[in-house]
């Protein structure tokens, strides 16, 4: 099925079809005169005459040209080939590890609401994984499959969830002769599973959202308890910079600011600088940090001061407001497990800030505006700004390998996509797909010729 | 034969039927430059392609055979007939042709007309009537040029004398089709000119108004005086229903006031009513001993030679 992003200019076209269509009614060339000196042995034929004044002229040239329009009104609405509701495909990666056990029957009566109809016919494959991962496709699926799952009970392994999303090609193959799939994991989603690059291998894996199913409710979370606050100092101009002082002072800091134009203070446990480094500022802030102090920068700048910049590509994205998910447990998990630890990832799990020892010191890295749009008017606007200003103290947190996946690690599982993508997808979007391109070549062939056609009309008058 | 080699010219005799594949198409004969070339080119292939039988001299035709007396000239001595009979015959000729020869073309608005891809009507009529003139003139005829159309005139007196070609070609280039009439006219003016017999090439599409009965009558009366009369007629294979036109509204050339619409790729009849008019007018020539030969556009102007020297050998 053909889907179009900007349909608008589809409609534009076909309306447009109407023009040359219009233009070459109104028109139209008489009917052919032409000499004949066997004319006295012709017969009238009106209908013909008739036919020929309601002709528009040139046909060719009117295919030409209304074909012109619509393909290219076509192109420009961007179209590409999306999933059809019919041939949608369940995959259910179900895991089956040691921690599963206690919601073991619940996620086997999901993963048969999922994969069965009513009447027994499977809808999809079957991932069973713990440490590794099995396929079993669709024409394996059946209830008494579920039924002899339920009677083994889970296993007594660990649990990996890399084995799972490594399993994923070959789930698809398996799931049946469909163009789409849904793909859901039904886990308790313990940070056991997580390892170092699951992030980039989860968005490498499928392109689509993840539906996660926890078949047992997480036990609550206890939310870090920050040490004593400090001194902190925020250098912006003027009008910038007062959500951030707010927010440091509402969680307990002690805030000055300054302008652009006068040197940084020292001795300050905390500093601010939403508008970059000065070149007069780098010598105090290393000063600063290597007396243990933290730094707050935005991405670009943070190269300055010596540390990995791995992540800088991902940071430079500027975050839509209230849309950045805090990672409050374990954020050396959701990094590529050497650089910077993550502190906060966008909604489809990239990046939003990163914290790296520099010395003593740390330095947080932001890929995005700290008071920029509505972020300041997040109810959580002051949580995130205390865990920035702790970034580096964060991450030596320890991390009990029950722990259920804080809300960053879920949305890095989840993804932000579509739920049912295309087993063979065109593109992502923002990319002009391979389909729009080929109406574009056919836009510019019809254009070539149209061009040559009217040339030819205009020769022969 | 040594007598063949004569700087006059030639005359022959054509055996073979249908050498038309070996010749120019008409629509590519233009490309070989004036009426002058193409008239010899044309020509030139169309002896090329004959299968001579007998070669003659000169003007001179073969008359018959008699005994040989003393003092006939030896070269006339048919040696065949001595290896066969031991005895000496000389071979007899016609004196030097005195014919006197008219062409006339058609120039009138009719005339006018060529379909895609065509040569048109008057051109193949011009480049018939230049093969024609050449033809003949180098069978030692006289040749000369009469047109209708706009009115009747005789343009070029009949000359057998050298240069003359080159004249009779300059007055052909220089007639443009226009006008309607004078063909009744025209002809009469060239009998009253071949006072003593001669011969008639009448190149037309003979689409007159009285459906080319003065036309008929005319030539009819010249052939019945002893004329040598042929009628070339030209027509293209669009206007005679042969090609498809496509539908539109339509007009006599000679009288373009009026049109009416049509479609005559779709009319069957007019094909048929085409084709029975120009029946019954070959008919009606032939019946009055007169030479017709059909010729349209897209044929080779080879074909119109051959149609006078079929003609050529029935008086002869």
């Amino acid at each position: 099925m053909i889907e179009f992003l900007r349909p608008g200019f589809l409609v534009a076209g076909a309306a447009s079809a109407a023009i040359p269509l219009l233009l070459h009614l109104l028109v139209r060339r008489p009917p052919r005169r032409a000499a004949l000196p066997t004319f006295r042995f012709l017969r009238t034929d009106r209908r013909s005459t008739l036919r020929l004044r309601r002709r528009p002229s040139d046909l060719l040239l009117l295919a030409l040209r209304m074909a012109l329009l619509v393909l290219l009104g076509a192109a420009l609405a961007q179209p590409r080939l999306v999933a059809g509701r019919a041939g949608v495909a369940e995959i259910v990666l179900l895991d089956r590890s040691a921690p599963a056990a206690a919601g073991w029957n619940a996620a086997l009566d999901h993963g048969r609401d999922l994969l069965l109809d009513g009447d027994g016919t499977p809808r999809g494959a079957l991932v069973l994984f713990d440490t590794a991962a099995v396929v079993l496709p669709a024409a394996r699926v059946s209830a008494a499959l579920f039924d002899s799952l339920a009677a083994e009970g889970s296993g007594e392994a660990g649990v990996d969830y890399a084995a799972a999303l490594r399993a994923l090609p070959a789930a698809r193959r398996a799931a049946g002769d469909v163009d789409s799939a849904r793909i859901t994991l039904v886990s308790p989603l313990r940070w056991a599973g997580w390892g170092p690059g699951l992030a980039p291998l989860r968005r490498a894996a499928w392109p689509g959202r993840l539906e996660l199913f926890e078949p047992s409710p997480p036990p609550p979370r206890e939310l870090p308890a920050f040490p004593e606050h400090g001194t902190a100092h925020v250098r912006a101009e003027e009008q910038r910079g007062r959500f951030v002082m707010a927010a440091l002072g509402a969680v307990g800091w002690e805030v000055d600011r300054s302008s652009p134009g006068l040197p940084l203070p020292q001795d300050r446990g905390l500093y601010v600088l939403p508008d970059g480094v000065r070149a007069a500022d780098v010598a105090t802030l290393r000063t600063a940090l290597g007396d243990g102090a933290t730094a707050i920068l935005p991405a670009a700048e943070v190269g300055r001061f010596g540390v990995a910049n791995g992540f800088h590509g991902a940071a430079e994205r500027i975050a839509p407001a209230g849309s950045l998910v805090l990672v409050d447990h374990g954020p050396a998990r959701l990094s590529s497990g050497t650089g910077p630890s993550v502190i906060a990832v966008h909604p489809d799990g990239a990046t939003a800030a990163t914290a790296e020892r520099s010395g003593d010191g740390c330095v947080v890295a932001l890929g995005f505006a700290l008071e920029g749009g509505s972020l300041p008017l997040w109810d959580r606007y002051p949580r995130l700004v205390e865990r920035l200003a702790r970034g580096c103290e964060a991450g030596e947190r320890p991390t009990p390998s029950g722990t259920p996946l804080d809300d960053g690690a879920r949305a890095v599982l989840a993804g932000a996509a579509a739920g049912t993508v295309p087993i063979f997808p065109e593109s992502d979007e923002g990319e002009t797909s391979p389909l729009g391109r080929w109406l574009m070549l056919a836009v510019l062939a019809l254009a070539g010729f149209e061009t040559a056609a009217a040339y030819g009309r205009r020769r022969t008058g | 034969m040594a007598e063949a080699a004569s700087a006059a010219g030639y005359y022959f005799v054509i055996e073979h039927s249908d050498s038309s594949l070996q010749f120019l198409p008409p629509q590519l004969l233009e490309r070989l430059g004036g009426l002058e070339v193409i008239a010899r080119t044309v020509v030139r292939g169309f002896v090329a392609g004959a299968h001579p039988s007998r070669l003659r001299g000169a003007g001179e035709d073969f008359s018959r055979h008699r005994a040989y007396q003393q003092g006939d000239d030896l070269r006339h001595l048919d040696w065949k007939i001595y290896g066969r009979t031991d005895r000496l015959f000389v071979r007899e000729f016609r004196q030097a042709s005195d014919l006197k020869a008219f062409i006339v073309l058609d120039a009138s608005g009719s005339m006018d007309y060529a379909g895609d891809g065509e040569v048109g009507k008057f051109r193949y009529a011009q480049y018939c009537a230049a093969a024609l003139a050449h033809l003949m003139l180098g069978s030692g005829d006289a040749v000369g040029l009469a047109a209708f159309g706009a009115g009747a005139e005789l343009l070029v007196p009949p000359r057998a004398r050298p240069g003359h070609l080159h004249h009779l070609l300059l007055e052909l280039e220089r007639l443009r089709p226009s006008g309607s009439g004078g063909a009744e006219d025209a002809l009469e003016r060239v009998g009253e000119a071949l006072r003593f017999g001669g011969r008639v090439v009448l190149i037309s599409d003979l689409l007159e108004v009285d459906d080319g009965d003065s036309i008929v009558a005319t030539l009819g009366r010249l052939r019945a005086r002893g004329d040598e009369v042929m009628v070339l007629r030209v027509a293209s294979s669009y206007e005679l229903g042969e090609a498809p036109l496509a539908p539109g509204l339509f007009y006599d050339p000679e009288e373009p006031a009026g049109h009416v619409p049509a479609a005559p790729a779709a009319d069957d009849g007019f094909r048929r009513r085409v084709a029975d008019y120009y029946a019954g007018l070959a008919r009606r020539h032939r019946e009055r001993g007169v030479e017709y030969v059909p010729l349209t556009t897209r044929q080779p102007v080879e074909t119109a030679l051959a149609g006078w020297l079929r003609a050529r050998e029935s008086r002869a």
